[in-house]
């Protein structure tokens, strides 16, 4: 019985040994591990893969609703209980890395070469808070301008690439119960249905939100959107009554129901729209109208990244799995089973990208590489699209003065703006 | 009955008597440790951090009671005292009739008794959350059922949530959906405490359907009427979660109640020290609303004696 009990407190030895050799990396991502999701499928495969290579390091997940993300980081690395890794989206990067919650990466990218930064489709500089590197893309979204074919049809017209043709048709398609278009004004979260319409078309006329100090200011493109959104819902009447309180779930649901015929809508939610049968053959995708029409309007690149939290135990092992998983093979693997956008551009050169499969991921790869902007990060991002949406409330849903409306709107987000409070 | 009549025959504390006191406070005191820590405590807190500017979760300088004059000098506070106004008492005026009501109707000795009380408890064990989106699909106006009805019936109505006033009162509809049950539970108890025999006396007395209810019922309602009130009024000044998923405290800030102002400055926007401090009022608020009912509960208590 002792003699046969040897082997089992060696073998426990032994495990216990190369378990205290393991360095243990924890990432807090949203990505539920147990689900079914094609994107929780490929975050579990890029880990097996990574700890298959590295098997003296353990990828711990901690799971973490996405709404609560940037909220989290901030707390628990206040607290000082943050984890190593974590996923924070784009938009909130500015405000996290000013609370102090990130640790940064410049002693590990010292060696990435001019060629390996060129490779990113979007500016390598896009994620470097004052000459410091925080933290690399682990997917790409962007705006798409979607449109009902049906609908279209039955109008006689076709995808607008101006944005007056774009009233033209949203016009002609207005019927009783069906709009040619909503911008979804509702300030709820962070406003994104409103943002994700105007900051294209305040883009798309040369005009910027802020000046070279950081002021945030009122342009004639500004105006023009304003005035565009109080025509559209007034006198032409293709926009609903409802646009003052449309989010973007219920700007979803009703071009899913086919009550509205055009939407501009992020790439993350494309999936969700064509994942229907009832609309996914009826339903058509293009880039934005502009101006001019000679080209698109630029499109919103955003998406969640991989950053190091500045209590991070084990940096050198977590820098290991961000090379990992922003590696061209991994971007490839999170594209072909999670449909994520990718973040090489050497991932597109893969045959996959060409086959029917890869359709829509193609296009909006080849519209991100032209037209594609990074979102604008400004401080406290969430006031101020909330200012503008609760303005623009104002100017379509009272008949609010537009230039005077607008113009406190700016001022106040400029007054509250500073990070003291 | 004079209130100071324990005093006055109160026979002077034997040792005995002053060791026994001390005992009670010492198996007491963890409980009161206890509350202190889970009450106390984060008002303490959010009371100190009122006094400082802060960047993200950092203090940076002491500013004293600077943030609550800029606070009440603030249109958008005025505003939001003004919607957590309305919310709460159009709230309380339909809750607590339609508790009352419904606790009634269940107290009485029905066919499918058991499953009517729980379709009218239904909405009582939703989660905010959920209510908040059930009716915000209630109510879209692009493809939500309850425009489309108004349609049919030739009622023009707009959008209900694009109004202020619309966008109040489906917020205020919501949340007596959800807040009624809970009014009804505390009236059905105290309903079937009422002894059978009072009915039937006050009958005997010739007493019709009406007056039973107002000195038989009415009468047994009293208290656990208040403490409905109570516990309603101090949700309803501190909801967060319903208008935040109906509304998001549009259109134009219109349902902006302190609660979700609270939230969205501490949360969204990172202005921790005047969320502290707009949080430290809604304290106060809660306070003096709960002192005022407690207070009319014992003036009632005493007329009663």
């Amino acid at each position: 019985m002792k003699l046969a009990a040897v082997p089992l407190i060696a073998g426990l030895m032994i495990s216990s040994a190369f378990a205290q050799q393991q360095t243990v990396v924890q990432y807090r991502t949203w990505l539920d591990p147990s689900s079914n999701n094609p994107r929780s499928v490929a975050q579990n495969q890029i880990v097996a893969e990574f700890e298959k290579r590295n098997p003296t390091i353990k990828i711990e997940l901690q799971l973490m609703a996405w709404q609560q993300m940037h909220t989290s980081i901030i707390r628990d690395a206040a607290a000082g209980t943050a984890p190593c890794l974590v996923r924070p989206y784009f938009e909130t990067m500015p405000e996290i890395v000013r609370s102090g919650a990130l640790a940064p990466l410049d002693r590990f990218v010292g060696d990435v070469t001019p060629a390996e930064k060129n490779d990113y489709l979007i500016d390598w500089n896009a994620t470097v808070f004052n000459g410091h590197k925080m933290s690399f893309p682990l997917e790409h979204r962007l705006l798409l301008l979607l449109y009902r074919k049906d609908l279209l049809e039955k109008a006689g017209k076709s995808v607008p690439k101006t944005w007056d043709e774009f009233a033209t048709v949203a016009k002609a398609v207005t019927a009783r119960g069906v709009y040619g278009s909503t911008v979804p004004l509702s300030a709820k979260g962070s406003a994104e249905g409103f943002y994700q319409w105007l900051f294209p078309f305040v883009w798309g006329s040369g005009d910027e939100f802020f000046d070279k100090n950081g002021k945030a200011v009122v342009t004639p493109g500004l105006l023009h959107a304003m005035h565009y959104l109080h025509d559209g819902a007034h006198g032409e009447g293709y926009l609903p009554p409802s646009i003052v309180s449309d989010d973007v779930e219920a700007m979803m649901s009703a071009f899913m129901a086919g009550r509205l015929a055009m939407i501009v809508l992020g790439s993350n939610r494309l999936s969700t729209v064509l994942q229907s049968n009832a609309v996914k053959d009826k339903v058509g995708v293009a880039t934005l109208p502009s101006p001019d029409g000679q080209k698109p309007s630029p499109t919103i690149v955003s998406g969640w990244q991989i950053a190091m939290t500045k209590d991070c135990k084990t940096p050198e092992a977590a820098w290991k799995f961000i090379q990992h998983i922003t590696s061209p093979e991994m971007t490839l693997l999170n594209s072909k089973i999670g449909g994520e956008l990718p973040i090489r551009k050497s991932a597109l050169s893969d045959p996959w990208f060409d086959s029917p499969e890869a359709r829509d991921t193609r296009f909006a790869a080849d519209y991100m590489a032209q037209r594609g902007r990074p979102q604008m990060l400004v401080p406290n991002f969430t006031l101020f699209v909330q200012s503008l949406a609760t303005a623009a409330q104002k100017i379509v849903g009272e008949d609010a003065p537009i230039e005077a409306t607008l113009r406190g709107a700016i001022d106040q987000y400029n007054t509250q703006a500073g990070t003291e409070h | 009955m004079s209130s100071q009549s324990p005093a006055l025959t109160r026979p002077s504390e034997s040792a005995q008597d002053r060791s026994e006191r001390h005992l009670a406070w010492l198996f007491l005191s963890p409980a009161l440790l206890l509350v202190a820590g889970i009450s106390a405590l984060p008002v303490a807190q959010a009371l100190f951090y009122s006094t400082f500017r802060t960047a993200y979760l950092e203090r940076t300088s002491f500013v004293g009671f600077l943030q609550y004059t800029e606070a009440l000098s603030d249109p958008r506070f005025l505003q939001n005292v003004v919607s957590t106004t309305a919310f709460t008492f159009w709230s309380l005026v339909f809750a607590i009739p339609l508790g009352t009501v419904a606790a009634i109707v269940l107290n009485q000795p029905i066919r499918f008794g058991v499953a009517f009380r729980t379709m009218l408890l239904l909405p009582w064990m939703m989660s905010q959350l959920v209510t908040g989106l059930l009716w915000s699909w209630l109510v879209n106006a692009l493809d939500g059922p309850v425009p489309y009805l108004l349609d049919v019936i030739g009622i023009a109505h707009g959008d209900l949530l694009s109004s202020r006033i619309g966008a109040m009162a489906v917020l205020v509809t919501a949340n007596v959906w959800h807040s009624y049950g809970f009014v009804t539970v505390l009236l059905l108890g105290a309903l079937q405490t009422i002894p059978r025999e009072l009915y039937e006396a006050a009958e005997c007395d010739g007493a019709g359907a009406w007056q039973c209810f107002r000195w038989v019922t009415l009468p047994f309602l009293f208290q656990p009427l208040m403490v409905a009130a109570i516990m309603q009024t101090l949700n309803d000044v501190n909801a967060v979660v319903l208008p935040l998923v109906l509304t998001g405290g549009g259109p134009f800030n219109a349902t902006e109640v302190l609660g979700l102002r609270v939230y969205k400055e501490a949360f969204e926007q990172w202005h921790i020290g005047p969320a502290a401090a707009v949080s430290f009022m809604m304290f106060i608020i809660n306070m003096v609303i709960s002192i005022g009912y407690i207070r009319l509960l014992k003036r009632r208590a005493g007329d009663s004696q």
